[in-house]
């Protein structure tokens, strides 16, 4: 055998001709895939959390919501407002506080965020509060912390513990994480019209900008999404079921079926949690300590939801003491904690909720005018309580938001 | 890192790249960077217990070194002592240490002693009981004089980590993998080719099967509490598709990865669930381990000779200890002792036994009647063995095989998917049983070849179960 056929046979099955062929028969499905990370990353839904907030800076109007990889709430917020630097006024809780806009806080209009949806629990503000006092992170002048009812239950039998050990969140950002591309894919091989149409729409787009910028496929298919300013944007055709019948509904989330049901947040037969109410204090005080003045209420309930709640018997040892008890504990334990009442006490009806659980922006224009009023020693006080109430006053025919329903957002 | 993993799937290209690049020109460079990969892979995982590999690594190859050079009967059985020390030892305290422990307490506090163990909480590093026996199998070698020893450093060390099964095997004998490490690489297109076929059909069996069945597993087995007779059986058999789709997945990844690399390892599982007899199953399963149970424990024991009883007594002592192998903890000896007790008809029979040779319905397409119900009886007596196997203690596991036998049936309400996706393993496992592997189809016609990868590939993109799983056997 000649020299150059042995050469010849040898590259013939060397070990790079299988890997030729492993190539050549990935190559199909590897297009289909680039194809679809092409259109994913044009319609903004992989982009890391520091590109969106860039994004959102240059774009007031924008939104940003992702619906096949993990929105990542907390980290979001954080990524914000790390670029933002200290904001005079900072709203941290649950999603309860996320109707609460820059723009309606006349005195306070650019300097305020709202990190709301990132605190959904004791252990979530905690975390916050070590975030915040790291050095050279953004320190607020005031924070005003929205707290809900279901941080102070435990099951009953459950131990009070001195430390929440639920594990922390990952340390790699969603979008940098290989599983969560594979199931936002896997989401695309069987997502609906409504999905792929969002998507291909960015694909025409130049970058994510259009009139109203709409970052991540959440976005795009229901034009909801969170403001720059941290607030939420419910979808329009929330507003629109409104106008088309206006009642009070659980527009969002059926609460009297969560009550009624129990679930993680409404636990049956759940007890108060001492332990939560220390656990809060001490992060406040930390906090206090940096002379950051911290103020804490509790957004309302719908009072149907607190009329369910009060008459089931599922719930009768817990929630008379979050509603009589909780704010006596908490201001005993250093805590200045502020009672914002009912929403019959705020003057206002059902009809000011999304739902059962989530104040509307009128609702908040309300709120936020007996929060200023009793603690006008914080940047709260720089906000014009006449002013509020007025603009409420104004919103009453469409109690839901405080500008019409926007029709260039997507439906 | 996982096989199922993103890191791996980088992994495995560079080490395939970089290997093939040095391995005809250096046999040296070639082990070291294999050395390197290994232990790369494994430090993946904990790069603290990489210590432990070296330090198991080093005392038999000094081992074997003396004992090739010594001719003293009483020196050479002092070195064998030593490593069966160091190895047994560094199992013996990461696996076995708490277990004895807390075991010897509740004896003394049922004797109405009291006692506060002391405890080393510490976890059990990945692999350890597959790479302490296989390099124990190199020094127990060449102590008995059946291999010569390596003078190698570089290749016995990558021979101890070689990184396709290192941790979970095939627990391979350094008379069959070591020579392999010792010599130029062979490159056979035609077995890489089967290499991948292997691992894409590992996988599918790992990610798409085991992993989707161990949700309802867990589920029964976690709080058998009030788990109906039909939901504990419906559970117990996806439990036995599930650990066999899991580690023979695994073994299938290893072996199809080695082959990349020119190596070949030994075969750990051949279509177990097909066995006709108890005998044929421990030829089937884990056959790494059954072998090297029966070279090491069994036949030093004895094995068959004497009597009966004597026989049966040895089978025992050899399957409890492999039952312990598995884990410290009670179910796993009781699963070992049942499956010695699974022996006694096969020792009463002796040679009037069937012998169960060749494969199941070779030849044709169904099993005979008879062959039918020895193989399902056999595989229903493999299932009663796992639920001791899995329960969570043993008076958990007799109480569900209680409620098996002793409550009325009704058809299962939950869990019923599950059956979708046993059935194509099993049907596509049941037509492939004469081949080495589920999908050796290098038979069949191109288009026919590269439908089945793609659908596989779609089927695993689709339907693998989300967020890592690590293999079972990696407990063990």
């Amino acid at each position: 055998m000649s020299p150059s056929s042995t050469s010849n046979s040898e590259r013939a099955s060397s070990p790079w001709r299988l890997l030729r062929e492993v190539a050549c028969f990935a190559a199909v499905p590897a297009i289909v895939v680039f194809a679809a990370e092409c259109l994913l990353w044009r319609s903004g839904e992989t982009r890391p959390l520091a590109l969106v907030a860039g994004l959102q800076e240059s774009e007031p109007t924008s939104r940003f919501q992702r619906a096949l990889i993990s929105q990542e709430q907390a980290r979001y917020k954080l990524v914000q407002l790390r670029r933002r630097g200290a904001p005079r006024l900072l709203i941290a809780g649950s999603s309860r506080v996320l109707q609460i806009r820059s723009d309606m806080l006349p005195g306070l209009v650019g300097t305020a965020f709202n990190a709301g949806g990132s605190v959904t629990s004791v252990r979530a503000f905690e975390d916050l509060v070590d975030e915040l006092l790291q050095p050279k992170k953004a320190m607020p002048e005031t924070l005003l912390l929205g707290i809900d009812p279901w941080w102070f239950s435990r099951r009953p039998g459950a131990r009070e513990t001195a430390r929440d050990t639920t594990p922390r969140s990952s340390p790699l950002e969603a979008v940098f994480d290989f599983s969560e591309h594979v199931s936002a894919l896997r989401s695309l091989t069987h997502a609906g019209t409504r999905t792929w149409t969002a998507v291909l729409s960015a694909a025409g787009d130049a970058g994510v900008a259009r009139s109203v910028a709409c970052i991540g496929v959440g976005a795009l298919r229901s034009g909801a999404g969170f403001r720059p300013d941290g607030s939420y944007q419910y979808p329009p055709s929330l507003y629109d079921d409104f106008l088309a019948n206006p009642v009070h509904e659980d527009r969002d989330t059926n609460v009297r079926a969560l009550v009624q049901r129990g679930n993680h947040l409404y636990v049956r037969g759940a007890v108060p949690s001492a332990s939560a109410v220390r656990r809060l204090a001490a992060a406040v005080a930390r906090l206090d300590a940096v002379g950051v003045a911290t103020i804490v209420y509790m957004p309302p309930l719908a009072d149907v939801t607190e009329r369910v709640l009060a008459e089931d018997t599922g719930y009768a040892t817990w929630w008379p003491w979050v509603r009589d008890e909780l704010p006596v504990r908490l201001t005993n334990a250093g805590v200045r904690f502020v009672d914002v009442g009912s929403v019959a006490d705020l003057g206002a009806t059902d009809l000011y909720m999304i739902d059962g659980h989530h104040p509307s922006e009128v609702l908040n224009l309300l709120i936020l005018a007996r929060l200023a009023s009793s603690a006008d020693d914080t940047a709260l006080g720089d906000l014009d309580v006449g002013l509020l109430q007025d603009r409420a006053r104004k919103c009453a025919s469409f109690p839901l938001a405080i500008d019409a329903p926007d029709t260039t957002a997507p439906r | 890192m996982l096989f199922n993993s993103f890191a791996f799937a980088v992994f495995l290209p560079i080490v395939y790249v970089l290997y093939w690049l040095v391995a005809r020109r250096s046999r040296t460079a070639r082990n070291v960077l294999l050395l390197a990969a290994s232990y790369l892979f494994y430090g993946w995982w904990d790069w603290r217990f990489l210590g432990l590999i070296v330090g198991s690594s080093a005392v038999d190859y000094i081992v074997g070194a003396a004992l090739g050079s010594s001719e003293s009967k009483g020196r050479r059985r002092a070195l064998l002592g030593v490593s069966i020390a160091v190895n047994l030892g560094a199992l013996g305290i990461f696996k076995y240490y708490d277990f004895f422990m807390s075991s010897a307490v509740d004896v003394l506090s049922s004797l109405g002693f009291q006692a506060h163990p002391a405890t080393l909480q510490v976890v059990l590093p990945v692999g350890i009981s597959f790479y302490t026996f296989q390099t124990l199998s190199y020094s127990i070698d060449v102590y008995r004089q059946r291999m010569e020893p390596s003078l190698d450093p570089v290749a016995f060390f990558a021979f101890v980590a070689f990184f396709p099964q290192l941790v979970a095997g095939p627990i391979e004998r350094a008379s069959h993998l070591l020579p392999q490490f010792q010599s130029q690489p062979r490159w056979d297109l035609d077995a890489a080719r089967d290499g991948l076929r292997r691992m894409l059909w590992g996988l599918f069996k790992k990610a798409v099967i085991a992993d989707n069945l161990a949700p309802f597993v867990d589920s029964i087995f976690d709080s058998p509490g009030d788990a109906a007779p039909q939901a504990i059986a419906l559970a117990t058999f996806y439990f036995a598709m599930q650990i066999y789709c899991d580690f023979s997945g695994y073994s299938d990844i290893a072996i199809g990865t080695a082959r990349l690399f020119g190596f070949t390892l030994m075969d750990n599982f051949r279509f177990p669930y097909f066995s006709r007899g108890i005998g044929e199953f421990w030829r089937r399963w884990h056959i790494s381990l059954s072998t090297w149970f029966r070279d090491y424990v069994y036949i030093p024991l004895g094995g068959s000779r004497g009597s009966p009883l004597r026989s049966f007594m040895t089978i025992l002592a050899t399957f409890i200890i492999s039952g312990l192998w598995h884990g410290a903890n009670w179910t796993f000896v009781a699963w070992g002792a049942f499956h010695g007790l699974l022996y006694v008809p096969r020792i009463l029979l002796g040679a009037r036994g069937p012998r169960d040779d060749g494969v199941i319905a070779a030849g044709r397409w169904l099993p005979g009647p008879a062959e039918f119900a020895r193989a399902s009886a056999t595989f229903a007596l493999v299932c009663v063995g796992w639920v001791f196997f899995r329960a969570a203690s043993v008076s958990d596991a007799l109480e569900m095989l209680g409620r098996v036998v002793s409550q009325p049936w009704g058809l299962p309400s939950v869990g019923r998917l599950g059956v979708l996706y046993c059935a194509p393993v099993l049907a596509v496992e049941w037509v492939q049983r004469e081949r080495a592997h589920g999908l050796e189809i290098a038979h069949l016609p191109r288009p026919w070849r590269h439908a089945v990868y793609y659908a596989l590939a779609v089927a695993i993109f689709l339907f693998a179960a989300t967020g890592h799983v690590p293999f079972i056997y990696f407990q063990f």
